[in-house]
């Protein structure tokens, strides 16, 4: 399968960020086109285009949008998930630093969409780079009278705030982002109602991934049909893969749903040094890892659950045979433990009895009944915790275990430095020397 | 008060110092050099994680995936990226901050201090946004590849127009 760059089409113009830059590539023309539509119909061409969210989850976006009760007399929010902490993911970020507009129109379209006069930004706060973008785009766009009131003279008013988050995974959790918006601690809330319903000041509230915005304004401008050449029946279209881990070129690979990983590894320069794949996630810390047996499998929504795992975030971190799979999984429940937020105890105590469990192996101190234990502690938290952190928490050890469970037996026994030099793993020369 | 303070990482209730110096640890930055970008920089500054130089010029901490991990081991000044360090070139950022000398972002502007970036954060925007490079040759791996080999997504058809409520324009 080719690579088809669309968002990422004209990244290498240094001045696609301004607005003048974004306009010379057809910029805002979809707004107009929209403007001249009505409401329904845009909702109706997204949810005819078959988009589905790029968050993690792939729920169908113009299903979403058609979520929302009309005239109840309400004010309806838009919010963007511009949080993007999940460990591996690394697409929503750059878009908004070459491509803010992108972003930018897609929200004016989709506030228009949903008949809401307010959408906010939500950026995580450890990248001013990305909100200081955003926040230009914002401010040309309303100063060419595209934010603001009656815009392009369609009678439509819209103002967008961006906002700066300030340092929690849980906050991209998008009920927990809410509370975060309204300036509480970012913790999730009791789904139902639904955010469609009851969201932002308990007014219907659409909350959509920074990809799947910026989609919006090319399925709107090209129409579904041209939407639909790309991807499967169940998962239409592009989408940006941020190719990360021991490739020979790291980066952004935009390609149709349903290229493989090892087309993209292929594009990525293959494997660095030629050393084997061993493990790969499609999407994010979150899904379950898959090894070299499973290159072929197309990334797509559909094939990915079969495979077992899920698309995610479609920014797949592939790891070579130098590393300790027991480190890594380690490694991401510290992260889990240390951005449980506390609400319920399953996930609270979970994540700090597996993540103690797991550093014991990683200093070669496991038990074979250890080993049973995570299993446990595992199954005691998914399914069983308030929100998807939780059952997130629970997912890199059995996925491990499954493929990997000589690792852990050696772990009761030796170190895994011992066993895997970290020095092997490392990108750079100098690793020998230290 | 209290209670959101101590919720959020970013929230710090001591003073941090001049330079915000974070280092990626989670998994993949880790496993490709973070971890040894992060023990070169407590070694050379003498301090630990949540911890300021008795001078008061840099505060370290390990920080969380930052979403760069395409540009693997992962550094931010003041949380602007320092994509693709090594222990050396980590270092050596340190010393020239510390000698006063000018000290651009990788992707993004000029290092100012911590504050100017709290200053950012606040108020969601500075007048910055011209400044420096944003897009670098790892964003553009997919197009660069895409152009060598002829590759580009189906032609854009005429403009559309979201159907069918006004039919008069239809295509
Ligand atoms: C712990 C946690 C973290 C999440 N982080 C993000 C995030 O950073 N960005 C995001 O778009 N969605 C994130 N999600 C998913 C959101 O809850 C939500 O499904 C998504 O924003 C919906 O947008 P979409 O339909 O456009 O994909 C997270 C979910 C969980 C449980
Ligand atoms: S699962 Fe974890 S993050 Fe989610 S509500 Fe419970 S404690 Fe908080
Ligand atoms: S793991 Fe370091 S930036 Fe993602």
């Amino acid at each position: 399968m080719t690579l088809t760059p669309v968002i990422t089409e004209h990244w290498n113009d240094p001045t696609l960020y301004t607005l003048d830059g974004y306009r010379s590539h057809g910029g805002y023309r979809a707004l107009a086109t929209a403007l001249k539509s009505d409401p329904d119909a845009v909702i109706a061409t997204v949810k005819d285009s078959g988009l589905r969210g790029r968050g993690g989850a792939g729920f169908p976006t113009g299903l979403k949008w058609s979520f929302v009760p009309q005239n109840d007399g309400k004010p309806h929010y838009l919010v963007v998930n511009a949080d993007e902490s999940e460990p591996g993911a690394c697409k929503d970020i750059p878009i908004m630093m070459a491509n803010p507009h992108a972003l930018v129109e897609g929200v004016i379209i989709t506030s228009f969409a949903i008949r809401a006069n307010h959408a906010f930004i939500y950026i995580r706060g450890e990248v001013p780079n990305a909100i200081r973008k955003v926040a230009f785009a914002v401010e040309q766009a309303r100063a060419a009278g595209l934010i603001g009131k009656n815009i392009l003279g369609s009678g439509f008013d819209l103002e967008i705030v961006v906002h700066s988050g300030a340092g929690a995974y849980i906050c991209g959790e998008e009920t927990a982002l809410l509370d975060s918006l309204e300036g509480y601690r970012g913790q999730p809330r009791l789904k139902p109602p639904f955010p469609a319903v009851a969201g932002l000041y308990a007014s219907p509230t659409v909350i959509n991934n920074v990809e799947t915005i910026a989609n919006i304004p090319y399925i709107i401008d090209r129409g579904v049909d041209w939407f639909r050449q790309f991807g499967t029946e169940k998962s239409p279209g592009f989408k940006v893969f941020a190719v990360s881990g021991h490739v020979n070129r790291p980066g952004i690979y935009e390609a149709p749903l349903g290229i493989t990983m090892r087309e993209l590894l292929e594009y990525a320069g293959g494997m660095r040094g030629g050393v084997d794949v061993k493990f790969w996630l499609p999407g994010g810390s979150s899904v379950p890892m898959l090894t070299a047996e499973h290159l072929d499998i197309p990334m797509t929504y559909e094939d990915m659950a079969a495979a077992g795992t899920m698309l995610g975030t479609g920014t797949p971190m592939v790891f070579d045979s130098t590393v300790s799979v027991v480190k890594a999984v380690t490694r991401w429940l510290e992260f889990y433990k240390h951005e449980s937020c506390g609400k319920c105890t399953p996930c609270r105590e979970g994540t700090y009895w597996i993540t103690g469990v797991l550093e014991k192996f990683e200093h070669g101190h496991g038990s074979q009944e250890e080993v049973e234990t995570l299993t446990h502690l595992c199954n005691q938290i998914a399914g069983r915790s308030f929100c998807a952190l939780g059952d997130a928490a629970a997912t890199p050890y059995p996925a491990a275990l499954k493929y990997f469970r000589d690792e852990f037996d050696a772990a009761t026994h030796t170190p895994v430095d011992e066993t895997f030099d970290p020095r092997a793993s490392y990108v750079f020369a100098e690793a020998a020397a230290r | 008060m209290t209670a959101v303070a101590t919720f959020y990482t970013m929230y710090k209730r001591r003073p941090v110092g001049k330079h915000h110096i974070g280092v990626c640890t989670n998994t993949l930055c880790a496993l490709l050099g973070g971890d040894a970008v992060y023990d070169a920089i407590a070694e050379h500054l003498g301090v630990g994680h949540n911890e300021p130089t008795a001078d008061g010029e840099f505060f370290l901490e390990r920080i969380e995936c930052q979403a760069a991990c395409t540009h693997a081991p992962v550094m931010t000044v003041d949380w602007e990226f320092m994509d693709d360090v090594t222990p050396t070139t980590a270092v050596d950022v340190l010393d020239r901050l510390e000698r006063g000398e000018e000290v651009w972002s990788t992707r993004g502007p000029r290092i100012r201090n911590f504050d100017a970036t709290e200053r950012t954060l606040a108020f969601a925007s500075d007048d910055l946004a011209t400044e420096g490079n944003s897009v670098d040759a790892k964003m553009l791996a997919g197009l660069t590849v895409a152009a060598e080999l002829g590759m580009s997504a189906p032609a854009i058809p005429a403009p559309s127009i979201p159907a069918p409520s006004s039919p008069a324009q239809e295509n």
